[in-house]
């Protein structure tokens, strides 16, 4: 089971726009991603890194390649079908933390019994467990704005968590932190990945960062290079 | 649900204004209801409650009750062509006389006391039994001071009758009907000889050549003024509704727009069109059923402390249909949001989209 390829990219592609217009986003990316694995994703700022993680996470489909999450054949999925996959398989955390404003830490978790549609006994367990891991349990009756930004982000990892996706995509979840902090939320999710043995995808252009992720891949124009 | 929930008490000004504005447009339609019903009641109640099922009026009349007269010669005549329980009916507005007291104006439907039937009777004799010189009079009388078995005196003909008894929803006009039978003489206080302004019929429908037979329904709206008054009222009312879910949907529109972003994580972390739509109708629902319940209390508590002189009639039957009518327009309304909703992509949440 460790080795297993959670994540598997073949030749994806991204162009927008039509004919005349024609901006190349992504050319022939493959990667693996296997259970137990954090993996970061670093390139300047328009180098289809975001892209490339929207791909993955089912937001957007590809223009060609194939994409496989669990052995599901991602790009040829309907919106419908995409859904029920970022709702089961994958975890989100984005850039600000995006937490709903008028919901308590323990109900932001909550949520994701609904929207996931998640067994109710099993999820408070989970939450209870990720409040704790996370040293959020002291905070579970306070509201967004009366959290610190890095407790905020921690917040949002739980919720990743909540679904017990396969996957986990970070998309810069240390823009709005400083470095202290910021290493501090990335080593939770490092963390975390480690003890569930779930795989993770961070999208970052933070540096120092790196050291506390398994594999880097680098992305420039649209072309993935892996650095080790 | 709980998402619905949550947002409404995190967010109570916001909400609490919407229903504000919900329960003050209601509580207006509900008191417009209410004096349409009162007005007319008061114009056509007699009218309404006439005990037949057809009217027959002649030609000329066009329909309007008063404006049709017939002679004893045409009675007769129609009489004979009708089978069933036939009255003549004769209107007369006059004016009662008592010493001290001031006057009252009054409508007399002069019937035949033996054909009629018996209008409902709250208090002393039934129609039937009347002798000779009493009468039946509207309870609306009583406000005035008169009671059972009092002597009263007309002023124009200067007759004096005894009320033998009381009936009650009978008010034509905004005024107390009394109801007289032929031996009285009214059908001639006009004229040298009897005239009369119509024949009721109880029976089956039925078609006599040379008059006009219609329900009573028909008769009360071709009464003078009555569906004008109706009609403006019917006017005010719809576009109060209309106003106020145009309000209420361009509210949750706007709320719904502010919300783009949020709408979108949810849909990124796998929430469906359907589970957000859900939570939009579940808030328009609720704010307008407190708004319908707040705005009917509200207007129950007014109708209480209110001079008894204002028509207002209190149907709780209408406010009801009113309610489910403002509830469903509503929630039509709320699909303005739900479109929106369909429109929001997850990769919002993003941030960002290259």
């Amino acid at each position: 089971m460790m080795n297993k390829e959670i994540l598997k990219l073949e030749n994806i592609s991204k162009v927008f726009g039509d004919g005349n217009t024609e901006n190349r986003v992504l050319s022939n990316i493959s990667l693996s991603i296997k259970r137990g694995e954090f993996v970061a994703l670093v390139g300047p700022s328009g180098s289809g890194k975001s892209t490339l993680l929207s791909i993955i996470g089912a937001l957007l489909s590809p223009s060609d390649g194939q994409l496989f999450l669990d052995n599901q054949a991602l790009h040829s999925m309907t919106k419908k079908q995409q859904n029920q996959v970022r709702a089961k398989n994958i975890g989100f955390i984005f850039q600000a933390s995006n937490l709903i404003s008028y919901l308590n830490v323990r109900e932001q978790l909550n949520l994701m019994v609904a929207i996931s549609r998640l067994d109710k006994e099993e999820a408070k367990k989970r939450i209870d467990a990720l409040l704790r891991d996370l040293g959020l349990h002291q905070k579970e009756h306070h509201y967004p704005k009366e959290l610190s930004g890095g407790e905020k982000q921690r917040v949002a990892i739980a919720r990743a968590f909540m679904n017990n996706p396969s996957i986990i995509l970070a998309d810069e979840p240390t823009a709005s932190l400083d470095s202290k902090r910021g290493r501090q939320v990335v080593e939770m999710i490092a963390t975390e990945v480690q003890s569930r043995n779930k795989a993770a995808l961070m999208v970052t252009h933070d540096e120092r960062m790196l050291d506390l992720c398994d594999r880097v891949y680098h992305i420039e124009d649209g072309y993935l290079i892996e650095r080790c | 649900m709980i998402l619905a929930w949550k947002e409404i008490s995190r967010n109570k000004v916001r909400y609490f204004l919407i229903s504000t504005i919900m329960v003050a447009i209601l509580f207006l339609v509900f008191f417009i209801t209410a004096l349409s019903n009162g007005l007319g009641y008061a114009d056509s109640a007699a009218m309404s409650n006439l005990k037949a099922d057809y009217v027959v009026l002649n030609k000329e009349a066009n329909g309007v009750l008063i404006k049709s007269g017939f002679s004893n010669k045409d009675i007769q005549e129609i009489e004979k062509k009708v089978e069933g329980d036939v009255s003549s009916l004769n209107v007369s507005i006059s004016t009662l006389d008592r010493e001290r007291k001031g006057s009252v104006d009054v409508v007399y439907f002069t019937v035949n006391k033996e054909t009629y039937g018996n209008p409902l009777i709250i208090e002393g004799k039934d129609i039937e039994e009347l002798l000779d010189g009493e009468v039946i009079a509207d309870e609306s009388l009583k406000k005035f001071g008169y009671s059972l078995n009092e002597k009263v005196k007309d002023s124009r003909t200067g007759k004096e009758m005894k009320i033998a008894g009381f009936t009650k929803d009978h008010v034509y006009s905004h005024m107390p009907v009394i109801f007289a039978d032929l031996s009285m003489g009214f059908q001639s206080m006009y004229s040298d000889t009897d005239i009369y302004n119509a024949v009721l019929v109880k029976g089956a429908d039925f078609t006599i050549a040379g008059y006009d037979v219609q329900t009573v329904q028909d008769t009360v709206d071709s009464m003078p003024g009555y569906a004008e008054t109706q009609g403006s009222f019917i006017v005010m009312k719809t576009f109060l509704i209309i106003i106020s879910v145009f309000v209420s949907s361009v509210f949750f529109y706007i709320i719904t727009i502010q919300k783009v972003h949020q709408l979108g994580i949810l849909k990124a972390l796998g929430a469906t069109t359907v589970d957000i739509s859900k939570t939009i109708l579940f808030q328009v629902s609720a704010l307008t059923l407190v708004g319908i319940v707040v705005s009917a209390f509200a207007f129950y508590g007014i109708v209480q402390v209110m001079p008894e002189e204002m028509p207002i009639a209190f149907s709780a039957n209408r406010m009801v249909w009113t309610g489910i009518l403002f509830l469903v327009l509503n929630m039509i309304g709320a699909m303005l949001s739900v479109w929106k909703v369909t429109k929001i992509d997850p990769l919002d949440a993003m941030g960002r989209v290259e």
